[in-house]
């Protein structure tokens, strides 16, 4: 039953990966990267989720990788390989070092500090001008190349892109399956019980924190050097906000919920451009169905009953 | 008995202005079972806790083997071979009587995200939990459950299993909180079997339970506590026959055995 949906889902999303390619439509790309970015940023929320603790600071750190990775190439001038690597690494090492001190903290305080946090680093992006450009932002960061060559083709980014999520979701299979998956299973379920067997319950969760931010700041290098430019909105918490929705609508209990909440939510706004100041209030409204009368998302739907 | 085996100095802990343990200097014998006892409130489950390392002394010096503990965390104290079994039972969802084993015997491995780096150590560790496993499930008497889902087990089996997954973890001390509550004859029966094979298999235990036959039937040294405070110890035999002991449980006191 669940292996011929796994099949079954496994075409579609194989189909529907490969659609902007057959179509070839310019349109059709832009959106099928955006979505990849968006999609990846929601598995990194997703491991964070999967430990139950909300992170609201997601968004921050794919702003700490855009900015990382924007100054290294444009300003500096790395490779964009080194600028990727560079904006993976920063935000991993202040998750791991700020999460240190707040990991300590659960349930609705995580929520709060990591809210607090993500606009602090906001706040640092529109503050401090030189050298992140305040409001403005930055402009004309590099494409995306590979091995010295610059991506041109928008079909050669959209690939890019879907190797991307692609890495990024086998970076969190990794994570969440073998002995480290029922170590963090066991966390989310029975924390004490496995402190009283000797896990390290808090060096587990900063594990988890800083490769939650490192699939974020991969995210945010995507993102600036595909669009060439970044401003701090981009980074807010209403961004982080997203990343939960997709994982409730597409399922917080699966992997690939947060892939099947962006391949629906993205493209809304960008369908229907006037109705893009709504989308708080849509998702808002989505989140409230949803976990009223489909508490296991999309993917649940398919799967079945059985958890 | 080899001294300072766990050695307690002076030992106290306030909770705002109540004393719940005040100046206890203990020493617990390596091998024994050691049971703690006294009146509600005598501060019994307090020292379990500290000693465990879920709260910390206000003062005082807890030392396990020479070193000192009473700043470590739960978990740094559990991986030095302390491991506890809790007043409730602790269950997660979803897995079976072997995979709780299973469960507890590969955590012993890998504590500390570190340890998952040394994949060798790991591949070994699992070769052995393998028979860890079965060995804890012929010990508990759980074996014909190995395939139960443990939350549907009675209560007083998933308290037999928790025991079996601290004993999969190889403590040398294990803190046993009231095994016995809310265990009926048979399963109280049990349950003192199967603590009496943990010490056999050369496991130091302490026990803090309410049901005082239980306690001198197991146990070779007896610690009486009273308003936070160390009152006697001794054999079964001298704590028994001392009028201090008497005067708490029989005088007074009106939640005696």
């Amino acid at each position: 039953m669940s292996e011929r949906w796994s099949v079954i889902g496994a075409v579609g999303l194989v189909a529907t990966a490969a659609l902007p390619l057959l179509l070839k439509d310019a349109f059709l790309y832009h959106l099928g990267i955006l979505i990849c970015i968006q999609a990846i940023l929601g598995v990194s929320l997703h491991l964070m989720l999967r430990i139950r603790q909300l992170s609201l600071a997601q968004a921050g750190f794919m702003g700490i990788g855009a900015y990382t990775s924007a100054l290294l190439s444009r300003d500096l001038g790395f490779a964009f390989p080194v600028a990727l690597l560079a904006a993976i690494i920063v935000p991993a090492v202040i998750a791991g070092l700020v999460g240190s001190i707040i990991l300590r903290i659960k349930g609705v305080y995580f929520v709060l500090l990591t809210f607090a946090l993500g606009e602090s680093i906001r706040l640092v992006f529109v503050e401090w001008i030189v050298p992140f450009g305040g409001n403005n932002g930055l402009t004309s960061i590099p494409g995306i190349a590979v091995f010295g060559l610059a991506l041109k083709a928008r079909s050669a980014v959209y690939i890019a892109a879907l190797v991307a999520l692609g890495g990024s979701l086998l970076a969190a299979y990794l994570l969440l399956s073998r002995d480290q998956g029922r170590v963090l299973s066991g966390i989310a379920h029975n924390e004490m019980l496995l402190q009283s067997l000797g896990t390290d319950v808090t060096a587990y969760r900063r594990v988890t924190f800083a490769v939650s931010a490192a699939i974020a700041g991969f995210a945010g290098s995507l993102y600036a050097h595909y669009l060439g430019y970044i401003s701090p909105p981009a980074f807010n918490v209403t961004a982080s906000v997203g990343a939960l929705v997709f994982n409730v609508v597409g399922g917080a209990g699966f992997l690939l919920g947060p892939v099947a909440g962006a391949l629906l939510l993205v493209p809304l706004p960008e369908l229907f451009r006037d109705a893009a100041i709504y989308q708080s209030l849509f998702y808002g409204v989505a989140l409230l169905l949803l976990m009223l009368f489909l508490p296991r998302g999309l993917i649940g739907l398919l799967v079945g009953r059985k958890p | 008995m080899t001294a300072s085996f766990l050695e307690l100095q002076n030992v106290s802990k306030r909770f705002g202005g109540i004393r719940a343990v005040h100046d206890v200097s203990l020493t617990i014998p390596k091998g024994e079972i050691t049971s703690l006892i006294g009146p509600n409130g005598a501060g019994k489950t307090t020292l379990f806790n500290l000693i465990a390392g879920q709260i910390r002394p206000s003062a005082g010096t807890i030392r396990f083997e020479g070193d000192r503990i009473d700043r470590r965390s739960l978990d740094a104290i559990a991986r030095r071979g302390i491991m506890r079994s809790f007043q409730n039972t602790m269950i997660l969802p979803g897995l079976t009587v072997q995979e709780h084993i299973e469960t507890a015997a590969l955590l012993a491995t890998i504590g500390r995200p570190i340890d998952l780096l040394w994949r060798r150590n790991i591949t070994r560790a699992k070769l052995a939990a393998v028979d860890t496993t079965e060995t804890v499930l012929d010990f508990t008497g759980l074996a014909s459950q190995r395939g139960t889902v443990a939350e549907t087990l009675s209560y007083g089996l998933q308290k037999i299993l928790g025991i079996g997954m601290a004993m999969a973890a190889k403590p040398r001390l294990l803190l046993s909180d009231e095994p016995a509550a809310g265990l009926n004859g048979a399963e109280t029966e049990r349950m003192e079997e199967l603590l009496r094979a943990v010490h056999a298999s050369g496991v130091s235990i302490i026990l803090v339970e309410h049901d005082l036959r239980l306690v001198m039937r197991l146990s070779r040294h007896v610690v009486v506590l009273g308003q936070g405070e160390l009152l006697l110890e001794g054999t079964p035999d001298q704590v028994r026959h001392d009028p201090r002991f008497i005067d708490i449980y029989l005088g007074g006191e009106a939640d005696a055995a």
